[in-house]
């Protein structure tokens, strides 16, 4: 029999370590090829791997959805995360990306709580906003300069490190509460961003500013952030949506104040 | 001597140092990082790097070029590591010699390769591949391991030897590495430091380890343990003066202690070649 090739125990190697991960998968081939004195120490041997494989991998899921995995007993997360790398091994260079499915793959669990599927989804988010392109924020001065007769057609674009989403459970309330999934459906909004000192923050929007901010990365003009008040008085309309702004400048979500039409 | 030139004795720069990187406390003679971490389109690790930069020089050390592997090197991983050198303008860049990916999937672990002629000239063409591709040198480090395989056909020294003079690539020589293994396979750490071409030493690294049953793993969560050092001493006199970084990824002690680590190897390092000098 000719000695196995490169690729050939590159493929038995990944089958005994990573193919079922937490579990013994150890292909009777894989062992053949490794020395050792007898076939317990080489799989003890390759067992070095397979149990650093899942380790390595589950501490990386643990860093990056730490909510999740403290809301959820340390034997159902290390279930989880064996499932999770069943289906979604990782398949990028780098291990930042590893976590990338794992708020579907929980939607899907029927003995996964909704909720905590929401709260992979922010937590995915805050990861995603931490190494986004940068960008200038814009600054109240950038507003200041904005002549008034160009007002309704400003157009201004958010930055990159900037995420949305939409949940039916109050994701930040689990985020930042005690070890608790008991809590209430409500539809919710959130925005995430990195700030420009580095911190990844995440805040609820209200049903106004959810829209003015949809209209705003979609790259509707000034004008039609002020339709998400039209309920109000015009001049009242207006100072709201100016408020708003204000207040997204401030939390530095606004790139820059762009191109007047 | 070393083709490269000599640093000094540097540290891991790990997160946990970031604010003595903020604050100019951060001082080394120089860090090496880990590429792929800095393989991002912005954020704060970008920005810390640029200033480590300013308080000493710096190396890319990357973990997953899978340059072992059988899968094709990856375009967009050569594209940002290429990006990153333009903007970091490192010292040197320095991959293991290992695999980590096959059909697509990452272990992200450094995983052993059969030592064969056939791994040596696929290994040695990729190298050669990636060193063109980044128009420079690299080195490859020897990694640890726990399992070797029967189709091996040469010991781990050669295998390294071997394929530095195939690819005409640098050795980043980890002493940490050659002692767990020579531990874990039994064979003698100095018949290793022996085979090993010292022309083509560019970097050492040093580390410590720990013990799990009869292995030892190589761990990065313990100082350099005395066995270490010993063989460590064993490589300044054979290799001379060679740029040394010491390595801790886990357990990691202040910015100071890791230091002081570092400036213990060179105190070995002077030792060293003050007897080599004196006994010439």
């Amino acid at each position: 029999m000719p000695p196995a090739s490169l690729h050939e125990v590159q493929r038995l190697f990944w089958e005994s370590v990573a193919v079922q991960p937490g579990r013994d998968s150890i292909s009777p081939s894989f062992v053949r090829l490794v020395r050792g004195c007898d076939d317990s120490d080489r799989k003890t041997r390759i067992r070095v791997y397979s149990d650093a494989y899942y380790l390595r991998l589950r501490d990386v899921l643990s860093e990056d959805f730490p909510r999740v995995a403290a809301l959820l007993n340390a034997e159902q997360f290390d279930q989880v995360v064996a499932s999770y790398l069943e289906e979604f091994p990782s398949e990028q260079p780098s291990v930042r990306h590893l976590g990338r499915a794992l708020a579907e793959f929980l939607r899907h669990r029927e003995d996964i709580p909704k909720s905590l599927a929401e709260l992979a989804e922010l937590e995915w988010a805050r990861v995603k906003v931490f190494d986004a392109p940068d960008a200038q924020c814009a600054t109240i001065s950038d507003l200041v300069g904005v002549p008034p007769e160009f007002w309704p057609s400003l157009r201004v674009t958010t930055i990159p490190a900037l995420q949305t989403l939409r949940a039916q459970y109050p994701v930040h309330q689990i985020w930042s509460g005690d070890e608790s999934l008991d809590v209430a459906a409500a539809g919710t909004s959130l925005r995430v961003w990195r700030a420009s000192d580095g911190r990844i923050l995440h805040a609820p929007m209200g049903e106004r500013e959810s829209a003015a901010l949809q209209k705003t990365t979609s790259g509707e003009p000034f004008a039609a952030i002020c339709e998400t008040f039209a309920d109000l008085p015009e001049m009242v309309a207006a100072q709201e949506a100016t408020a708003l702004l204000a207040r997204w400048i401030e939390d530095g979500i606004i790139a820059r104040i762009g191109s007047v039409v | 001597m070393s083709f490269l030139p000599h640093l000094g004795h540097g540290v891991g720069l790990r997160t946990v140092h970031y604010p003595h990187v903020l604050d100019k406390t951060a001082r080394a003679d120089w860090f090496e990082v880990i590429s792929e971490n800095f393989m991002i389109a912005g954020g704060r690790p970008l920005q810390i790097l640029e200033k480590a930069r300013e308080l000493a020089p710096v190396v890319l050390h990357g973990v997953s070029l899978n340059i072992g592997g059988t899968d094709p090197l990856r375009q967009d991983y050569l594209a940002k590591l290429e990006l990153l050198i333009r903007r970091f303008d490192p010292a040197w860049v320095s991959d293991h010699l290992c695999w980590g990916a096959v059909g697509g999937r990452f272990a992200h672990d450094l995983l052993p390769l059969p030592c064969t002629e056939e791994a040596v000239r696929h290994v040695a063409a990729r190298i050669r591949q990636v060193q063109d591709q980044l128009g420079r040198r690299i080195l490859m480090e020897n990694v640890s391991s726990y399992l070797t395989y029967s189709i091996s056909s040469m010991p781990e020294w050669v295998f390294l030897a071997a394929v530095a003079k195939e690819a005409d690539c640098g050795i980043l020589l980890d002493i940490n590495n050659i002692y767990v293994s020579a531990v874990n396979h039994g064979f003698s750490p100095m018949e290793y430091l022996s085979g090993v071409p010292a022309e083509r030493v560019g970097q050492i690294h040093l580390a410590g380890h720990s013990s799990q049953g009869d292995l030892l793993i190589d761990t990065h969560d313990h100082p350099v343990p005395t066995p270490v050092w010993r063989l460590y001493r064993e490589a300044v006199r054979r290799f001379g003066a060679v740029s040394t970084l010491v390595e801790w990824d886990d357990r990691i002690p202040t910015f100071e202690e890791l230091v002081a680590e570092a400036n213990r190897a060179r105190e070995f390092e002077g030792e060293v070649l003050c007897a080599t000098c004196i006994s010439a």
